[in-house]
């Protein structure tokens, strides 16, 4: 369920680089470009009352699932699910991961068992395929275009 | 100084392994990407997810940055424990509340509540209170008018502390 509100909110800094925020909400069926006006706008009304500056701000949208149920009891965190995906030219790498990853994605024969995630299985082929289709990308903005390698790492 | 936007937003899943233990799957879209088209990815791609993970996914966040690039010095003596915090009422009858960090004093009245009728505190009131606004308390319902205004602090956390005392 998409929570009524999305959130603004204003990251200040003192003077020893300590930071402190505002937090204010508007409608979740705001957008983008009026999360970002309304930022400017309350930015700009809040300097004149604050010794401290402006380093960032942020707008953001929270699901909240209602019913998430129960864990199952192997179910761990560190079992990471770690795939590695390379933009159309191939030269910038971004990753995703998954937690607590399903033993029956991973390869239970041959050079990668145990660890190498299975990439024809239908699970994994669906994931790949909507990461690309929804323009995921790595932090710097290199779309992904193929899904390099995947296997299963311990991760704290 | 200019704020500009990070390359990319970012989608932050949340899940919940069978001891309790939060873990996070982080999804970069790019930064034009509009808001109502990244959720509707992210709820096709949750739910490709969790046919992935042993975990529970109890929700997700999307967010974008915004960064000032050269931000100002900040005034000397400035201190993010002393906030200005301000509570509103809503149109549900309920209120809302938010602070800022380091609220001046030349905005203050000697009991430490805000001074309305100070310049800068009534444009940011009149524009928070203005029917056209957009601004809410988490239920959605808008704020409708201020309801108290004042200075307090907060405790300084560990690193907040001086280091040479």
């Amino acid at each position: 369920m998409l929570r009524p509100v999305a959130t603004l909110e204003l990251v200040y800094m003192d003077e020893r680089g300590s930071t402190g925020a505002t937090v204010v909400n508007i409608p979740a069926s705001s957008s983008i470009e009026v999360g970002d006006a309304q930022a400017t706008a309350l930015a700009s009304l809040i300097a004149p009352m604050t010794d401290c500056t402006l380093v960032k701000y942020r707008v953001s949208w929270r699901v909240v699932i209602e019913d998430p149920g129960i864990a199952g009891s192997s179910a761990a965190i560190v079992n990471t699910g770690v795939f590695i995906f390379s933009d159309f030219d191939g030269g910038n790498l971004g990753l995703i991961t998954i937690p607590a990853i399903k033993d029956e994605i991973v390869e239970t024969s041959g050079n990668g068992a145990g660890v190498a995630i299975d990439q024809e299985n239908e699970a994994v082929l669906d994931f790949v395929a909507q990461v690309i289709d929804m323009n995921a990308s790595n932090p710097f903005g290199d779309i992904f275009y193929r899904l390099e390698t995947a296997y299963r790492q311990s991760r704290v | 100084m200019a704020i500009v936007a990070a390359p990319t937003a970012s989608l932050d899943f949340t899940w919940r392994d069978a001891s309790g233990s939060i873990g996070h799957t982080l999804v970069h879209v790019p930064d034009g990407t509009l808001a109502a088209v990244a959720l509707t990815a992210a709820e096709a791609l949750g739910a490709l997810l969790a046919a992935m993970s042993d975990c529970v996914l109890i929700g997700y966040k999307l967010t974008y940055n915004r960064v000032e690039n050269a931000p100002a010095a900040p005034v000397a003596g400035s201190r993010v424990e002393e906030k200005g915090n301000f509570i509103w009422t809503t149109a549900d009858g309920r209120s809302t509340r938010f602070s800022i960090p380091a609220i001046k004093d030349s905005l203050l009245n000697q009991s430490g509540s805000v001074n309305r009728s100070a310049v800068a505190a009534a444009a940011l009131i009149t524009a928070v209170e203005d029917v056209g606004a957009i601004f809410a308390g988490a239920s959605g319902s808008d704020i409708t008018a201020l309801f108290k205004a004042y200075q307090s602090f907060r405790s300084s956390t560990k690193n907040e502390l001086p280091t040479d005392g």
